[in-house]
């Protein structure tokens, strides 16, 4: 559902689909990012279904998997998608996205999706096109989203590099504190008892060894 | 790894635990100045009251700088061997958030998790050395 909605989003927001096709692919000119962006984006499926045509293309490469002509069925699984249509997943983005254009969802539709406001004017003029088609949520079928469903902006670098922060914390202390709470008494036992000693010596003599660098620190 | 524990944040508590136990006891046990030492009376028994455990009056006590000098190694190795962990058996974390963008050529975020975690390895390391000069306040002062 994120996917298809991700999907949607990049579609219709032409404005801020090209900045970031320019950020991720390191294309300075948006002209260039553009034009991949037309490219892409009307053979984009937003209901993320594999037509017929698709897989025939692949297995023409497959002559033996083309003799026994296989069906889509056959090599994917379509279920989770097929459960979505029936929910009327599909028919709602759909139906947003094609409100207020009078226009079929699926025709050429990225054509109508054009620069937005958030393009510098230059790049504007560059590119061409007209106003991006706004999304109507009055019309009968798709009702307006509720207010509680919209969800706040915050994905932030920053807050993303203190999630990542917080876990690879969280596994520090974790497991540090694990090798405090075994490695003291263990080490300790060892340091003092002779016959714990003799019989874990060899080990430790072994990882001397390997890491001399381990009990030269002394204070 | 991966195999036994999964690719959750318990595999990476498994790794950053190996790479601090070993350190830590390799330090303890290279105590020994004591064993053997032992006094056949402590300074309570011999005023007629109860002995205090050995254990706790000389073992431990004298055991804390070698066990602050493995834990600083032990710091260091946790934090090398968090950032592999998490690279391969992970997904988050700033080993994750650095092979990531270290995949996707984004060199300057990852440039911005490596320095979060140079800034956490030294505020580590800082609180060990605050730790180690609040025990060790009985030693006399180092010449320059």
């Amino acid at each position: 559902m994120a996917v298809a909605e991700a999907t949607r989003t990049s579609i219709e927001r032409t404005g801020r689909s090209i900045p970031v096709i320019q950020r991720w692919l390191k294309v300075e000119d948006p002209a260039v990012a553009r034009a991949a962006y037309d490219y892409y984006a009307p053979i984009t499926s937003v209901d993320m279904q594999i037509s017929e045509k698709s897989l025939a293309v692949v297995f023409e490469k497959l002559p033996e998997a083309q003799k026994k002509g296989p069906k889509l069925s056959d090599v994917t699984d379509l279920s989770l998608l097929a459960g979505l249509e029936k929910e009327g997943f599909f028919a709602k983005l759909k139906c947003a996205r094609a409100a207020g254009t009078g226009r079929p969802p699926d025709a050429a539709w990225a054509r109508r999706a054009a620069v937005d406001r958030r393009l510098p004017p230059d790049d504007r003029a560059r590119l061409g096109g007209s106003r991006p088609a706004r999304i109507d949520h009055r019309t009968p079928s798709c009702p307006r989203p509720a207010r509680s469903s919209r969800r706040p902006c915050r994905s932030t670098r920053a807050v993303m590099i203190l999630e990542h922060l917080t876990a690879s914390g969280s596994a520090f202390v974790i497991g540090l504190a694990l090798a405090i709470g075994v490695g003291m008494p263990m080490g300790v036992a060892i340091g003092w008892s002779a016959r714990l000693d003799a019989v874990l010596a060899p080990y430790l003599a072994a990882l001397l060894r390997r890491a001399p660098s381990w009990p030269c620190f002394r204070l | 790894m991966i195999v036994w524990v999964g690719i959750s944040i318990w595999s990476v508590v498994v790794v950053v635990f190996l790479a601090g136990l070993f350190p830590i006891v390799v330090n303890l046990a290279k105590r020994r100045p004591e064993r053997g030492s032992r006094p056949a009376a402590s300074r309570p028994q011999l005023r007629g009251r109860p002995a205090t455990p050995h254990h706790l009056t000389v073992v431990v006590p004298s055991s804390v700088p070698f066990f602050l000098a493995g834990l600083r190694l032990a710091v260091i190795g946790s934090l090398v061997s968090i950032v592999v962990g998490e690279m391969y058996a992970s997904r988050a974390g700033i080993g994750y958030l650095v092979g990531g963008d270290w995949r996707d050529a984004q060199v300057d975020r990852m440039f911005a998790a490596v320095l979060c975690l140079t800034v956490s390895g030294l505020f580590a390391l800082w609180a060990i050395d605050r730790a180690q000069r609040r025990v060790e306040r009985w030693r006399p002062a180092r010449a320059a």
